[in-house]
């Protein structure tokens, strides 16, 4: 493995893998089928080194198996960041990097050739102008450094600090930002807000927290990038389940979030077929954004309309509506907690009570078959079922009896 | 804009925590790599040592007559800050801040007028997000009411006693609706996404010393104050003794149809699991770890997915399944009272 190097180039190499040894956590060499076996050992080797003290290694009849073991209510902080931390560079963006902030710390402004002049006296292998230039014209983009013009050149200082930067306030911020770099999207930023104080988390842990899905950022970002500004996309959309890459072209409106799992999706409108649908984010790559559309706002506005008629994702099929009708038996004395759950969890669903300790609870949404995983969590209380979907009602039916034959079996 | 960008990397982060100490006082070998494990992998300091020491990196430090290395930077400064090596934030950074002040959680640990100045800084800085773009279609509809001026006034409290390690007084209306009154050792706020809900972790006091672990949902709590009692010498803020696993993690059996497996993975990621494929039987054996305290909610999360996972043991969670799936079976085809 005479080329392997701890860090990439590109994000995209490591987030497959990074998501497949997270999630599953039982594959082996031979099953990433795609890529070839060394490339299968370097990202191993990476994820194992990013994420040492969570990664197991066992070693089955079918080859070593290599899985991430974590406990999320046990994390502070999402160990996958590591991966976002880790892009390669060369020497010369490293001594730039840090003689750039040395040299232009006295809130001097200097040129490029300036620039260069001094490296010459401090190196001894100084680079070229063009590559100093660049290194200033890209901290420029980034914000480090704001150029001004000096004569026909440009000279180029530090951004100075924000003034809130010496202020009590900073401190209060950095408190939330403990927090908002778990918890809000694009999170990873956060974290390197602390990197710059050095500081870490050590005010908030986690429930129901899903690391795996920051690998989706930077398609997230340019999605909503497009959205911003009203613009039409096209990505590579990559089937799990059939393993078929497509190029998709739709207009992106919202992001759908399930806090249950933390997928997310983007919720598109097809012209040609003249409706929403949503893709998930972790199948999506290579984002570009397409023209404007003139009737983004109109779109949105329709979609909005739209949203208290999903129960998760789907916007349904010929039927457009269906109504699912379940009745329970809930002990009102000693399970208030049951009928609270039906009010948090039902997304608008009416919940009537019938009569002592029995409840009615009437959901309207485009698809049924999306509620039927939340109807099986009432397992054991079900009196009745009715829905205007007969084949769903069919399906949880047969589930219920199913499982009902399954858990009777003996041993 | 860019996520992925070699100035957040870990290797900067290193040599910077590196130079950083270096010109405080020389550092040995030792201290350095101290420093890169602080900030990054140990397979890092394989490769940034010898960079710095004697490859590409090394002007960047000075070796002393005692082989020790000080930092090489700083000389001209005049006015050198304490980390002069900071970078100053950057437009992706600033755009993220502003983001957050769309959003009401990041809201509530400020008041008003820090709100203010906060907006103030950033006017002119694009947010990187609009909140509003996001749909979180079933997060639970009881979250905490972030706007309710009397809990934002108690999540601050909680806030300012656990960051000055100083107890709290909290009066708390316990699940069964009683009024409770604790003082109470603030380690840490659980926050949950699907629950929409600040909890805290908590070590009562009495008689000045630690009693009992307690998770209190925020917005039960009817009022809060900072007590002037001492913290109990050695207490340890260390919340992870107080977090428990099950003996023996539930497991089950996944079957390869209606794409179970990864609805399942995804479903349990939040949990520390293993899994293992059964060729022979074309199933997957997964063994999930889960807190006691969570044991409700997974027994709940698993009978959703139907009979595409079929739970195997431990022998009293498998008889709780049992249970309600026979009662549900008489409850559509007997007559039960």
């Amino acid at each position: 493995m005479s080329d392997y190097q701890e860090l990439i180039k590109n994000f995209e190499r490591i987030r497959d893998y990074m998501r497949q040894f997270f999630l599953y956590g039982f594959k082996v060499r031979s099953e990433f089928g795609e890529k070839s076996g060394r490339t299968y050992d370097n990202e191993r080797r990476r994820i194992e080194s990013y994420l040492a003290g969570y990664i197991h290694a066992d070693y089955t009849s079918r080859g070593k198996q290599v899985s991430v073991h974590m406990d999320s209510k046990q994390l502070s902080t999402n160990p996958l960041y590591a991966a976002w931390k880790s892009k390669s560079f060369t020497d010369n963006d490293l001594l730039l990097h840090f003689f750039l902030l040395d040299l232009l710390g006295n809130k001097n402004a200097l040129t490029a050739s300036a620039l260069c002049d001094l490296l010459a006296e401090r190196l001894e292998t100084v680079p070229d102008l063009q590559t100093v230039r660049n290194k200033c014209r890209e901290y420029e983009r980034l914000g480090i450094l704001e150029a001004q013009k000096n004569g026909k050149a440009f000279a180029y200082r530090l951004t100075p600090p924000m003034a809130l930067e010496n202020t009590p306030l900073y401190k209060d911020l950095m408190q939330a930002v403990k927090f908002c770099s778990e918890a809000m999207p694009f999170g990873i930023v956060g974290s390197t807000l602390l990197d710059r104080k050095f500081l870490h988390n050590d005010l908030f842990c986690w429930k129901h927290y899903f690391l795996v899905h920051t690998l989706e950022d930077q398609a997230l970002l340019k999605i909503l990038d497009a959205m911003k500004e009203h613009r039409t996309i096209t990505f590579e959309n990559h089937s799990v389940r059939s393993g078929n890459r497509t190029q998709i072209t739709g207009l992106p409106l919202r992001i759908f979030v399930s806090t249950q799992t933390g997928r997310r999706y983007v919720c598109l409108y097809f012209f040609p077929k003249r409706r929403f649908n949503c893709l998930r984010l972790d199948c999506i790559s290579k984002v570009k954004p397409l023209e404007l559309c003139s009737e983004y706002e109109l779109l949105r506005e329709k979609l909005e309309k739209n949203l208290a008629f999903c129960w998760g994702v789907s916007f349904g099929g010929h039927s457009r509506m269906e109504t699912l009708c379940m009745k329970l038996y809930i002990d009102e004395k000693r399970e208030g907690h049951i009928i609270n759950r039906l009010r948090r969890e039902g997304r608008g669903g009416e919940v009537l009570k019938v009569r002592e300790h029995v409840f009615l609870y009437t959901g309207v949404f485009f698809d049924a078959n999306e509620m039927l995983s939340w109807v099986k969590s009432f397992t054991g209380r079900i009196l009745d079922l009715q829905c205007s979907n007969d084949a769903a009602l069919r399906k949880v039916t047969r589930d219920l009896e199913e499982m009902y034959e399954m858990y009777s079996e003996v041993g | 804009m860019e996520l992925f960008e070699e100035i957040y990397g870990s290797y900067f982060q290193a040599v910077r925590k590196i130079l950083l100490d270096a010109e405080t006082k020389p550092l040995t070998w030792k201290d350095m790599e101290a420093d890169i494990l602080s900030v990054s992998s140990a397979e890092s300091a394989l490769n940034i040592l010898p960079k710095l020491l004697d490859g590409a990196w090394s002007p960047l430090l000075h070796r002393e007559a005692d082989g020790c290395f000080s930092c090489a930077l700083g000389q001209d400064q005049t006015e050198k800050t304490e980390d002069f090596l900071k970078l100053p934030l950057t437009k992706l950074q600033k755009s993220w801040i502003k983001a957050l002040l769309l959003d009401q959680r990041f809201r509530l640990f400020f008041p008003e007028e820090a709100l203010g100045e906060l907006e103030k800084a950033l006017e002119d800085v694009p947010a990187l997000y609009d909140p509003a773009d996001f749909h979180y279609f079933d997060r639970y509809g009881d979250g905490d009411p972030y706007e309710d001026p009397i809990y934002q006034n108690i999540f601050r409290t909680i806030l300012k006693a656990m960051t000055e390690r100083r107890p709290l007084f909290v009066a708390y209306e316990s699940r069964k609706g009683n009024p409770l009154t604790l003082e109470v050792l603030p380690c840490r706020f659980q926050y949950s996404p699907k629950d929409d809900k600040f909890r805290l972790l908590c070590v009562s006091l009495s008689h000045c010393r630690p009693k009992q672990f307690h998770v209190m949902n925020v917005a039960r709590m009817l009022a809060c104050h900072i007590s002037k009692n001492p913290v109990p010498r050695d207490f340890d803020w260390d919340i992870s003794r107080f977090q428990r696993q099950a003996g023996e993690p539930v497991r089950i059996r996944i079957r390869n149809e209606r794409n179970a497996l990864e609805r399942c993975m995804l479903r349990f990621a939040n949990y520390e699991k293993q899994t293992v494929y059964e060729p022979e039987s074309d199933t997957w054996l997964c063994s999930i770890y889960y807190d006691p305290a969570d044991e409700t909610e997974l027994l709940i999360d698993l009978l959703s997915f139907g009979p595409v996972i079929r739970i195997l043991g431990p022998e009293k969670f498998l008889n709780e399944v049992r249970r309600r799936v026979k009662r549900q079976h008489e409850l559509f085809y007997s007559c039960v009272e």
